[in-house]
């Protein structure tokens, strides 16, 4: 992205050239210097084994940890297999715990993890065996241990020296956590620090302040990024049931539990157990296990709504054009329960469906908004019925009634259908199933037989004259 | 949330305290200390909880720096309600101080009536400057979210110097982790102010610095941008002209907002409405109908092509009783037919649509192969499944209708049925993972124009499957 050259080659390629070319080590180390660890990261695969070993042996400890912290867990187990044993134990201990975690439980067998866990020094080990506790969505598994904490009774001087002794072994500095007893007491940011520099002999406990916002390890990845971003923090202490400081949680880590989120329910919604697609060798097979499960219970339901249909054989044999618009009636109730569905989901989420009076207000509006639509589209769908039908050579007076019929289902069924999308993962919220998983095949079917209900008993009825 | 983390985290409520703090003590000496230890997020809250006399004796007395703070935390609509609230000359002066992206967010929302107009007129020229670049950015574009407040060192500067800069400026800068090194106005390098801190006297800015920087193009996608810092995992990135001069920087914060945004608007087209449904925080029917009925319109065009399709089938499905037999027939398992192409084609384009994302856009020919002939396999395996299983229904419900043996045209339709769905479910889960493809490679983003596409192509290709099948060979049986 830097703007100058016209092409550009990609950093991890101009890091691999210099690795491969034949400069003196000291001048091939200044220049990987200047890479970030990302690029870095990106080089090792570009290399290959008798080169990387002459890259790691480029790269001091801390910025090899950091170059480990970027990859793939299973690319790192790859690499580190590769490392000297001294070599790789200076790697791991320097790395973060959460990515530490990750790598050691990406080895395939047991007796790898335990022979890499035992290249960890003391602190370390217990660092992470705390994380390892911990289920991945709280931010107990994404903690970090390393923060910067005074007493309440330093000035700004002896804080500004703590800062500057501690600062190359702690990542963030951030935010300086004041901590009484064990307690976590005040909040101190680096800028404010800076700033009170010209007054050295301030007590730091008339600064900080005091006003805090924490976390406990319990709590879940997702209300933490709530936090984070509605009060633009970088940091955020997680402290124990009595206030004692236990560590920190970064942006970085949590921006990345941000993105992931997504996937999750990205699968949902696509009806793929798991879209997972990090291997390019996974089997025809593999893909087929994965995917009949869903396809199957799919399949249930459609059975359901053909033996609905196959009630209504004698009528569909009367009048066999009916069956024309049988799928897009089908397909309209679909989607507007699925849009139904999507909103409703999404206030289960934001905790905003709480009381009964929420709940009523909820179905009344998705009951007007279903009229609504329904009447609009009715509306469109009887322009565009008896336009076919008399494209397809019927008079007009034997296309009305039946334009009709089919515009009064659809603004019917819509309605209902919007209903049904609010109204079933309701239900399934009250059996304490979670609605993002159950509702969808369950809409589909239930608004497939609504609509079909609809709709042939409306023929059945408005136009039985011609049964 | 744990019903003990709920207990812990309800032990304070901040804005409530704010709201007390603020309804009752506005005259009382020592009130902005008091206020100073509330942030600027729990306050604005807090405002929004009060009456608006209230919040007009709040503004009058607060610091502008304090109240333009405050503004920054608002949501767009609060934002807008308080601003009409106060005296001109008062939100003139509060917009002024606001950070330049903040500001030309709240502006923008503005209506073009005289007294905004004049507002805008009134503010200081500097300002309008400023927001005059912002408004060359279009939403989507990360300048338009771009900060200014950041600190720049020059190339030769001294350790110590650089720290002094750093000490003097540090309070009004918002953003100060990360330093930016210019030389001759351009952008050469970067620091962490916890290397300037470490850092010995002597040395200078040039020998500390990182040269590699990765930075961005004003006119850049915000997605692009916030793709490239989850990559990095900076707390910042510069963003920098043609000339490579540093224009502004984006920051961790913004970053959170931006993918915030993508997740809003790539939940919003799944579930087929609005992003502005998912984002409000009151509802009404009219927004409703507003953000689902574009959706609907474009799904019921979509549906009308299958309609269409059909209705060159019923031609030939009119006419004796044993041809309406036949076409109500097919009709009973035409919804499950369309439904199962449909499903097998969402997943397999969801799969293709996820590998794209993991690698860019960008496949190799032999990665594409790979993946095709993958579909392929994938494809025919489920439809001989699915097809296997509606065989078998249809013939255990007609054996439990009729009995033994099947009547012959219970077989040659179950037949016809499971070999259409079959070729429907194979073809549709292979045009799912194709159309990402197609859509990649007319550089259109996957993701967006694919989703309606695929049930309305599924359900045509298999609309004339299983009607030329159904043709061909039930038809002679049937007439």
């Amino acid at each position: 992205m830097n703007g100058d050259d016209e092409i550009r080659v990609p950093n991890e390629v101009q890091a691999a050239a210099i690795v491969r070319s034949d400069r003196p080590l000291e001048e091939k180390k200044s220049l990987l210097a200047e890479f970030h660890d990302f690029d870095l990261s990106e080089t090792l695969p570009l290399l290959e084994p008798a080169e990387r070993r002459k890259f790691y042996a480029l790269l001091d400890g801390t910025t090899l940890a950091d170059v480990f912290e970027h990859l793939d867990p299973a690319e790192a187990v790859r690499y580190i297999k590769e490392v000297p044993l001294a070599e790789a134990a200076t790697i791991l201990n320097g790395m973060e715990g959460d990515d530490l975690v990750d790598l050691i439980q990406a080895f395939p067998t047991r007796d790898e993890r335990v022979s890499h866990l035992a290249l960890l020094s003391l602190d370390k080990r217990n660092s992470i065996r705390a994380m390892i506790e911990y289920d991945e969505n709280v931010v107990g598994s994404i903690m970090n241990d390393v923060f910067l904490s005074i007493p309440p009774s330093f000035t700004v001087k002896q804080a500004i020296k703590a800062l500057v002794d501690s600062a190359e072994k702690t990542e963030f500095i951030n935010n300086l956590y004041i901590v009484e007893n064990g307690i976590l007491i005040g909040v101190l940011s680096l800028k404010e620090v800076i700033s009170a520099g010209s007054k050295p002999d301030t007590p730091i406990r008339d600064l900080m302040t005091v006003n805090l916002v924490t976390v406990h390890p319990t709590t879940r990845k997702e209300e933490a990024v709530g936090i984070m971003r509605d009060y633009d923090f970088m940091l955020l202490p997680v402290v124990d049931a009595e206030g004692r400081m236990l560590g920190i949680i970064s942006f970085d880590d949590m921006i990345e539990a941000q993105a992931s989120e997504s996937d999750e329910d990205y699968a949902k919604f696509a009806a793929v157990a798991d879209v997972d697609v990090d291997d390019d060798k996974e089997t025809v097979s593999a893909s087929f296990r994965k995917r009949m499960p869903w396809l199957a219970v799919l399949l249930v339901c459609d059975v359901i709504t053909s033996s609905i249909v196959a009630g209504f054989e004698g009528v569909i044999a009367a009048i066999p054009t009916i069956a024309l618009f049988m799928p897009l009636v089908l397909s309209m109730c679909g989607n507007t329960g699925t849009q139904s569905l999507g909103v409703i989901i999404q206030l289960f989420a934001d905790n905003r469906l709480e009381t009964r009076k929420e709940v009523l207000t909820h179905l009344f509006h998705e009951a007007l908004t279903g009229l609504v639509n329904g009447l609009i589209l009715g509306v469109l769908v009887f322009g565009l019925v008896f336009g076919l039908q008399l494209l397809n050579g019927a008079t007009p007076a034997a296309t009305v009634p039946f334009a009709l019929v089919v515009a009064l289902a659809v603004t019917l069924a819509l309605t209902v259908s919007t209903v049904a999308g609010a109204g079933v993962p309701l239900f399934c919220k009250l059996l304490k199933i979670d609605p993002a998983v159950a509702s969808g095949p369950f809409i589909t079917t239930i608004n497939d037989i609504l609509s079909l209900l609809i709709y042939f008993g409306l023929t059945s009825l408005m136009l039985g004259s011609l049964l | 949330m744990s019903e003990t983390d709920k207990e812990t985290m309800l032990e304070r409520d901040y804005v409530a305290e704010a709201a007390v703090l603020i309804a009752a003590g506005m005259d009382r000496p020592g009130f902005a200390e008091a206020l100073a230890e509330y942030h600027p997020f729990d306050v604005s809250n807090a405002l929004i909880t009060l009456t608006g006399e209230e919040r007009r004796r709040f503004f009058a007395i607060i610091p502008v720096e304090t109240a333009a703070n405050l503004f920054e935390h608002f949501e767009q609509e609060e934002a807008i309600g308080c601003i009409k609230e106060i005296p001109t000359a008062t939100a003139v002066a509060i917009i002024d101080h606001m950070q330049t992206d903040d500001a030309v967010d709240l502006l923008q929302y503005l209506e073009e009536t005289e007294s905004d107009i004049d507002l805008v007129n009134q503010l200081s020229p500097k300002k309008r400057n400023e927001l005059r670049k912002y408004w060359n950015y279009t939403e989507n574009e990360i300048g338009s979210v771009m900060s200014n407040s950041f600190i720049e060192l020059g190339v030769s500067m001294k350790v110590t110097d650089a720290m002094k800069k750093v000490t003097a400026i540090a309070g009004d800068t918002e953003y100060i982790s990360i330093l930016y090194v210019v030389d001759k106005q351009k952008l050469v390098g970067y620091l962490l102010l916890k290397q300037l801190i470490i850092a010995r006297a002597n040395q200078t800015i040039g020998d500390l610095m990182e040269t590699r920087v990765i930075s961005a193009d004003p006119h850049a996608s915000k997605e692009t941008v916030a793709r490239e810092m989850l990559d990095y995992g900076n707390s910042s990135l510069p963003i920098v002209d043609e000339d490579g001069r540093i224009i502004g920087i984006v920051t961790y914060d913004d970053l959170m907002d931006i993918i915030d945004e993508i997740k809003t608007e790539d939940y919003a087209r799944f579930a087929a409405v609005g992003p502005e449904e998912i984002r409000a925080e009151e509802k009404s029917v009219r927004l409703s109908v507003r953000s689902r009925l574009p959706w609907l319109m474009i799904l019921l065009g979509f549906s009308m092509v299958s309609s269409v399709v059909l209705s060159f089938f019923d031609v030939a499905l009119t006419g004796s009783d044993g041809v309406r037999r036949l076409a109500a027939s097919l009709a009973i398992y035409l919804p499950l037919l369309l439904d199962m192409s449909g499903n097998s084609g969402t997943q397999s384009l969801a799969v293709m649509i996820r590998y794209l994302t993991v690698h860019d856009n960008v496949l190799s020919k032999e990665q594409i192969r790979k993946r095709l002939f993958r579909e392929i396999g994938t494809g025919v395996m489920e439809g001989l499944g699915i097809a296997a299983i509606v065989f078998a229904v249809a013939l255990l419900s007609d054996l439990a209708v009729s009995g033994w043996p099947p009547e012959p045209l219970t077989l040659a339709m179950g037949i016809v049925t499971s070999a259409a769905i079959a070729v429907a479910l194979t073809t549709s889960t292979v045009l799912g993972a194709f159309i990402p493809l197609l859509m990649s490679w007319l550089k259109k983003d996957p993701a967006v124009a694919s989703g309606p596409f695929i049930t309305t192509i599924a359900d045509i290709v298999t609309l004339v499957i299983y009607y030329s099948l159904s043709l061909a060979i039930l038809l002679p049986m049937y007439r």
